[in-house]
């Protein structure tokens, strides 16, 4: 159809019955674009089959559910005023919320990363280590510290009288034990009727011939 | 006005246009898949929670989307699904039996405040809740949607055949169950 087409070329009559109308384009408004133009083609392509399928299905439904037919297919749903204008801005607000909620958990996520895994364990590994050994320093060098001081500590805190007392104790109880065994010979010498004096004399034979020898 | 799946994919690939292109989106498909959910979970608050996960998983998948298959039928499969997991979800922690679940959206039918159906369509909307889910959805699509099989099988991943006897076997049971006094 010429896009100038207007209804006057085809009805002359029309000027006279209807003046503005017949100088008007019929150039069809429904289908101005190419978009428009190859949505319409589709249309039409199919149009024909699913109107068959239609009639098919309606026939199916007739023969065995005539009740079902019956009954009008609008939807009882119902839905809140302007939901369908809200639900879009909805939708966008969760999204920017979930997108926030995503970009602090990735740095997370980025750590087991296998190329970030292994420099990561080997640090890990690397700084146990080093807390380990520098703990055990810390530990030997506290214990002698502890030691020196605990010496001093014992000197410092210790009377010297009390080391003189001891000192003294200890030399009257060798004194005791010295005295002790000469009783013991003398209660011997007694017991067995042995002069001293003739020990004596016996022991100073005795050294004579050895020298002698 | 409605945008063709290559123009949507096309302005949602720039960056610059990404958000304007989904909001498009949104708008275009909201109302088919809100009441495509709406027919398998019944309540409208709980529909109203599906959609939005359903859309925000679009947002997340829609980069990938390889065209293999026409944009709606993609998201007519995702609402699908999340609409079958919620149920699911529902019934598990509700104590629901899993053959009891008529009654329980049933009852959610009638007190429902977004629902104003009369006696026949309350009537209608409970003989298709005592189908299993998956009849039931193919019921809605048939009936209500008058979607074609081969775009069903798409959809629901079943084959053609299987469809038109699940669809058969619903009619005549919905049948049966208008009929009874």
């Amino acid at each position: 159809m010429n896009k100038d087409h207007n209804i006057q070329n085809e009805d002359p009559d029309m000027e006279g019955m209807a003046p503005q109308l017949s100088k008007l384009s019929t150039k069809n408004p429904f289908c101005h674009t190419e978009r428009s133009r190859s949505m319409s083609d589709n249309y039409f392509e199919d149009f024909t089959s699913r109107l068959q399928n239609r009639i098919i299905d309606i026939e199916d439904i007739k023969s065995f559910a005539p009740a079902l037919l019956n009954i009008q297919k609008n939807s009882p749903f119902a839905v809140p005023s302007d939901y369908f204008d809200e639900l879009p801005s909805i939708v966008q607000e969760k999204i920017v919320d979930s997108n926030k909620r995503t970009s602090r958990f990735e740095w997370l996520t980025l750590l087991i990363k296998p190329r970030f895994v292994f420099p990561m364990v080997v640090t890990i590994f690397i700084a146990a280590i080093g807390i380990n050994f520098m703990n055990n320093n810390a530990e030997v060098k506290s214990t002698t510290a502890t030691e020196e001081l605990s010496l001093e500590d014992h000197l410092y805190y210790i009377n010297e009288n009390e080391i003189i007392d001891q000192l003294t104790a200890d030399a009257s109880v060798e004194n005791e034990t010295v005295e002790t065994e000469d009783k013991n010979i003398e209660n011997y010498l007694l017991e067995n009727n042995i002069d001293e004096s003739n020990l004596n004399n016996e022991f100073n034979n005795t050294s004579d011939e050895k020298n002698n020898i | 006005m409605e945008f063709t799946d290559k123009e949507l994919l096309d302005q949602f690939r720039d960056e610059q246009t990404r958000n304007y292109a989904f909001n498009l989106l949104v708008r275009q498909y909201q109302k088919r898949l809100y009441y495509h959910i709406r027919k398998i979970i019944i309540d409208h608050e709980d529909t109203d929670d599906v959609l939005q996960n359903v859309f925000i998983k679009v947002w997340g998948s829609l980069a990938n989307f390889k065209e293999e298959a026409k944009l709606y039928t993609w998201m007519y499969r995702i609402a699908t699904n999340e609409s079958i997991n919620f149920l699911n979800q529902k019934k598990k922690h509700a104590g629901i039996p899993l053959d009891d679940v008529s009654a329980f959206l049933a009852n959610k039918l009638e007190s429902d405040s977004y629902y104003n159906g009369d006696e026949i369509q309350t009537k209608l909307q409970k003989a298709i809740l005592t189908l299993p889910d998956k009849q039931r959805i193919v019921f809605n699509m048939k009936y209500f949607d008058e979607m074609k099989y081969d775009e069903m099988s798409e959809i629901l991943e079943t084959s053609v055949g299987a469809l038109k006897a699940s669809y058969h076997h619903a009619v005549k049971k919905i049948e049966a169950y208008l009929t009874k006094d």
